[in-house]
């Protein structure tokens, strides 16, 4: 006994000694290496880049930018072009941090940037970081965000010195204007929801892909009958059926919360398709051009009855599907259906399209007896719409990726930053970026919004299932309530609570009507707080 | 001991029926862990649609890829882990010796100070503590876990340093005290020696919490490289895609650290917390 | 020991003072003071008096969480005295004593492994295609399957039953040294005026294992009443509030909603419940071991 102990003890001390020898050498490991590959594949490029660099940062001092992400999303193809990047740029290493959920997300980035600055990510996700166009434009006046603007105007060193916002399409760019009117993050790809679905089970039960919510409901039954506990698997993303529902009805109301001539924060230059705007049922896009104004669609939200027809209509709607889903949605994760759908317990399940990367990847490791077709279909719509409901529902088709860079007050580090992210916005790494995920099996967001970017013709047919004939302005989804994360954060498990048993049936809609309201108007209240605002347009509040 | 199974027409049904019972418990205690084991060599979309099955193809890539997932923050918590473990020991064994041997004005006053605060719950002074963290500037070091793993590890080692240290004889003090050594000495040369299997008690109760810890580091910690085992273990399951059988290599790796310290000196470690919370 | 004023006692406790005062008593008034405003973080603070306690009385998730703390650590106080000492007994009474040896080495051996890992094995074991739900379908009790964690009315129970049987730990060895530590004339005198070995037990041994249950008892209502992780790690509260724990919701107020004066607020009276049920737990246990 004594011996084992003489070893371990003297194990311990080794690793104490590597673990020295490991975070005291780290930095000085990379450079080693980069150095000697540097001479032989870099000097033309660093001969053509220098010139432009150079006033942008210090080529001779080194230096870390982390860029935070999230597990599986091209993270294995991000690792790997961040050091390509190095091997270019010595003088920067890009660190690629890996956060494990998006509520450790907000919380990861929310803490460092109140604390110091320089503990925090230099690019972030900025949809991770706030719900919706006035939370981000609260990160921008708070000067914790860059304004995208002037770099899209740049150059593109590895583009060919095309211009950064050449490789976007303009309305994209539009999309990514937040509150107060500027650009936030620039978009990698196109996230779209809709539903998976198990070929061989339909085809087994002669059931066809539904177009419309009754369909949908009719499928369900005869999946249940047939001994599916769960016809369908669901989680969050379930929710945006009703947002899809809210969009189009609420849309008609868009001129609503949109700042026009006369109102405080009406900017002339920016904002003249805000004047132009004309409601048109059938025409989707008839308001992608505009800037959404926080404080009047707040005005909206709070004002809107909850106990409407149409509200219950759609929550009705909402109810008829969801009670085939599996119980307990509300707390399920994405990881719990996927391996009950890939299990095939649930023969249906509704997921964002960055699914199908894995699917593709798993079902090829199935045993054969296990394996099955599979097919995606886009969301319903309703079979007698009625007068509350013109034209036809948008559906979800927007940004996922949207990479900002965080405000530092440190005007080198965003520079290298920014750097990085013109060479991760060249279409060829972009291209690479998506090649090595799919070879990984680890997620594809969508379809890639870098242009230049080309998919095989497997990967591209199961993304068809998720064009839809619009994109839905995700906001009204608020103002009914749709989902979760709007609500106060200790205040988000009453929500769920309410959602859940209102769809078991123990609370009716009348209850549940005005739980939904008190916590919507909660939520405005403390909106309004922090703002400042008089819920007057006409007034500019910002403090 | 066993010389009394009072009837002896009984034994037979309870002595099976308790050794059934026994063996079933034994069983159900080791399940998740021989779970574990079979899980970690498969692969994870296999792991959802077939778990019992052995596998066809044993995946030992599940641990090449965790072994590099972790090896890092293995190391970063085994780094802060002795760092922690050294201050803890050097207070632990002052503060003991002082509080188990010397007598002065308000000792009793300050050990109460002392054990008062173990009753604090951890999470209300959380924020607190965090605000110190950073204005001492230490937000994104190792210290800034360090240092609080230190102030709250030492309370268990003085409460049981405390009894060992009181319990020695006066005797192996007297002839020191006699040749008039300064207290220190005393200190060095005599007590401590003695004093290793309690202070052996107190570095592994200290090394399994520190190894443990999720929140604390989740709160202060920045960067990928400096995040700890905890952080990472965790985050093996989150958003998105999850890989069963790299997570269940992952955790048997994690363990392995943690089993080879602790069983080399298993003996000490729970003969001094028998003696601790015999005596608490 | 003479008794001169020396300075070297005072010398020796003052590193660990510096550190237990920077690290506890001043984050301790600190948090005292700021559940008395409305401090975020981020933002400057308001003097709000009793506004946050005031919250607390209305508050629905607070209450649900002091009804499961309530459940949770009942349970905890049972399971920690049952199945330890159900197995320490029926070790007891094993012959052979070699089997026993290697049966208590096995039953402890789990402890070696990081509580992290185990929590997170039976998070994966609860899963709806883990290993519960593949077990009752192999047993023909698929009907009995449930979404463990995510459902309302079985969220709890589950957290209940993480670490299944109970039995590895601390406490089993608590209870086995002191039911071996029974001297056998004890014993022997019962075995004498004529029992059956179960009488043993409740007779003889458990009155002598009273003060280890009473230590036992107050560790696990301690313990019980600060582990928040396990919450975390399963359910994070879900779903919606059902498992919700003050600890929990003090952790998740604090640093989700940046809200610390009203997280202050709950730890203060978190603070005094545990120091009030500590003290009640001491008391009992003393007049128990009166008794």
């Amino acid at each position: 006994m004594q011996r084992t102990n003489k070893i371990f003890a003297l194990l311990l001390i080794a690793v104490m000694l590597l673990t020295f020898v490991l975070s005291g050498c780290e930095s000085n490991n990379i450079t080693n290496e980069t150095t000697v590959t540097q001479d032989v594949t870099t000097v033309q490029a660093q001969n053509s880049t220098e010139t432009t660099t150079a006033a942008k940062w210090n080529t001779s001092e080194k230096r870390t930018i982390v860029f935070s992400t999230i597990n599986n999303y091209y993270t294995t193809a991000l690792k790997q072009i961040a050091k390509d990047y190095t091997v270019l740029h010595p003088e920067t290493t890009v660190e690629i941090e890996i956060i494990a959920d998006n509520e450790a997300y907000k919380q990861n980035f929310n803490t460092k940037m109140a604390a110091d600055k320089k503990t925090a990510p230099d690019i972030v996700h900025v949809n991770l970081l706030g719900a919706n166009d006035a939370a981000i434009g609260e990160f921008m006046s708070k000067g914790w965000i860059v304004p995208m603007d002037s770099i899209l105007d740049e150059e593109n060193p590895y583009n060919g010195n095309a211009k950064v916002k050449d490789v976007f399409d303009e309305s994209w760019l539009k999309f990514a204007v937040c509150s107060t009117g500027q650009v936030s993050y620039l978009p990698f790809d196109l996230v779209g929801v809709g539903f998976y679905y198990n070929k061989d089970v339909f085809s087994k039960l002669g059931l066809n892909t539904p177009s419309t919510y009754e369909e949908l409901v009719e499928v369900c039954k005869k999946l249940k009958e047939n001994g599916y506990e769960a016809p369908i698997g669901a989680t969050v993303f379930a929710d945006f059926m009703m947002a899809s529902l809210a969009d189009w009805n609420l849309r008609q109301y868009t001129d609503q919360i949109i700042s026009m001539p006369g109102d405080a924060r009406y900017d002339e230059k920016t904002m003249i398709a805000n004047a132009e705007m004309k409601y048109d049922a059938n025409n989707p896009s008839f308001d992608s051009l505009v800037t959404e104004d926080p404080e009047k669609m707040l005005a909206f939200t709070k004002t809107f009855d909850r106990k409407s027809a149409v509200s219950q209509r759609i929550w009705e709607t909402y109810k008829g599907v969801a009670q085939y889903f599996q119980k307990g949605f509300t707390a399920s994760t994405d990881a719990d259906v996927y391996s009950q759908f890939m299990a095939q317990k649930y023969p249906i399940y509704v997921m964002g399209s960055w699914q199908v990367g894995t699917i593709l990847g798993d079902m090829k490791k199935l045993s054969d007896d296990k394996k099955f077709n599979w097919g995606t279909f886009k969301f319903p719509s309703l079979a007698e719409p009625g007068g509350d409901f013109q034209g036809q529902p948008r559906g979800i088709l927007i940004p996922g990726h949207r990479i900002g860079l965080a405000q530092k007050d440190d005007p080198e580090q965003t520079n290298r930053a920014a750097d990085f992210l013109k060479y991760m916005y060249s279409p060829e790494v972009a291209s690479k970026i998506y090649d090595i995920t799919i070879k990984n099996g680890e997620f594809v967001q969508g379809p890639p919004l870098v242009k230049g970017v080309t998919l095989s013709d497997e990967v591209a047919s199961y993304l068809d299932g998720f064009k839809v004939d619009g994109n839905m302005r995700q906001d009204w989804m608020n103002v009914i309530g749709a989902i979760y994360n709007y609500f106060l954060s200790n205040e988000q498990p009453l929500y769920n609570d309410a959602k859940q048993k209102y769809v078991e049936g123990k609370i009716n809609w009348d209850e549940f009507s005005t739980t939904l309201d008190k916590l919507l108007q909660n939520k405005v209240a403390d909106e309004v707080k922090k703002n400042n605002y008089d819920l007057d347009s006409k007034t500019n509040d910002k403090k | 001991m066993s010389e009394f199974f009072c009837d002896k027409r009984r034994i037979t049904f309870e002595y099976w029926a308790s050794r059934g019972l026994i063996l079933v418990l034994l069983l159900i205690t080791f399940l998740p862990f021989l779970l574990m084991l079979l899980m970690s060599v498969k692969e994870s979309i296999i792991i959802s649609t077939d778990l019992w099955s052995i596998p066809k193809r044993i995946v030992w890539e599940n641990y090449t890829i965790a072994f590099f997932v972790l090896i890092r923050p293995i190391c970063n918590s085994l780094f802060i882990s002795a760092v922690s473990i050294i201050g803890i020991l050097i207070f632990t064994a002052l503060s003991g010796y002082a509080f188990g041997r010397f007598e002065f004005k308000g000792k009793e006053v300050l050990f109460l100070m002392f054990i008062g605060v173990m009753m604090v719950p951890n999470l209300l002074m959380m924020v607190p503590q965090f605000m110190v963290i950073n204005k001492l500037h230490l937000m994104g070091s190792y210290f800034a876990l360090i240092l609080p793993y230190i102030a709250g590890l030492q309370l268990f080692g003085v409460l049981l340093a405390r009894s060992f240290f009181s319990s020695l004889p006066e005797e192996m003090f007297e002839a020191a005290r006699m040749e008039g050594a300064k207290e220190l000495f005393i200190f060095l040369r005599i007590a401590l020696p003695v004093s290793w299997p309690i202070l052996i008690t107190v570095a592994i109760t200290s090394l399994i919490a520190i190894y443990n810890d999720y929140v604390w580091p989740m709160l202060t910690l920045s960067g990928e490289t400096k995040k700890t085992f905890s952080q990472i273990v965790v985050s093996l399951t989150a958003y998105g895609g999850v890989d069963y059988g790299m997570m269940t290599a992952g955790y048997v790796i994690g363990s392995i650290p943690l089993i080879l310290i602790t069983r080399s000196c298993l003996k000490y470690y729970l003969g001094g917390l028998l003696e601790g919370a015999v005596k608490g | 020991m003479k008794k001169k004023f020396a300075i070297s006692p005072y010398l020796f406790i003052l590193p660990s003072f510096t550190l237990i005062a920077v690290f506890f008593y001043y984050p301790v008034f600190y948090a005292l003071g700021s559940s008395f405003t409305d401090l975020r973080l981020g933002y400057e603070a308001k003097f709000v008096g009793l506004a946050n306690y005031k919250k607390l009385l209305t508050d629905v998730v607070f209450f649900k969480s002091l009804i499961n703390q309530l459940i949770l650590t009942i349970t905890d106080v049972v399971k920690n005295l049952f199945f330890p000492l159900l197995a320490a007994e029926i070790l007891y009474f094993i012959r052979n004593k070699n089997t026993e040896k290697r049966m208590k080495t096995l039953f402890i051996l789990p402890m070696l492994v990081p509580s992290l890992v185990i929590i997170l094995m039976w998070k994966y074991i609860y899963d709806p295609s883990g290993a519960l739900n593949s077990l009752l379908d192999l047993c023909g009790l698929g009907s009995l399957k449930h979404t463990w964690f995510r459902e309302i009315e079985t969220a709890l129970g589950a957290v209940i039953g993480i670490g299944f049987p109970f039995i590895s730990g601390l406490y089993f060895l608590i209870f086995h040294a002191s039911v071996s530590a029974i001297p056998k004339e004890l014993n022997e005198a019962a075995n004498i005026d004529g029992c059956k070995s179960l009488q043993l037990v409740r007779f003889v041994h458990i009155p002598l294992v009273v003060p280890y249950m009473a230590v036992v008892v107050i560790l696990t209502v301690i313990n019980s009443l600060q582990n928040y992780v396990t919450i975390l790690v399963t359910t994070n509260g879900g779903p919606g509030y059902a498992t919700y724990i003050p600890a929990l919701l003090m952790f998740k107020v604090a640093f989700d909603a940046s809200d610390i004066g009203y997280a202050s607020s709950m730890g203060v009276v978190l603070f005094v419940t545990i120091m009030g049920l500590t003290l009640a737990t001491m008391k009992l246990s003393k007049m128990a071991k009166n008794y």
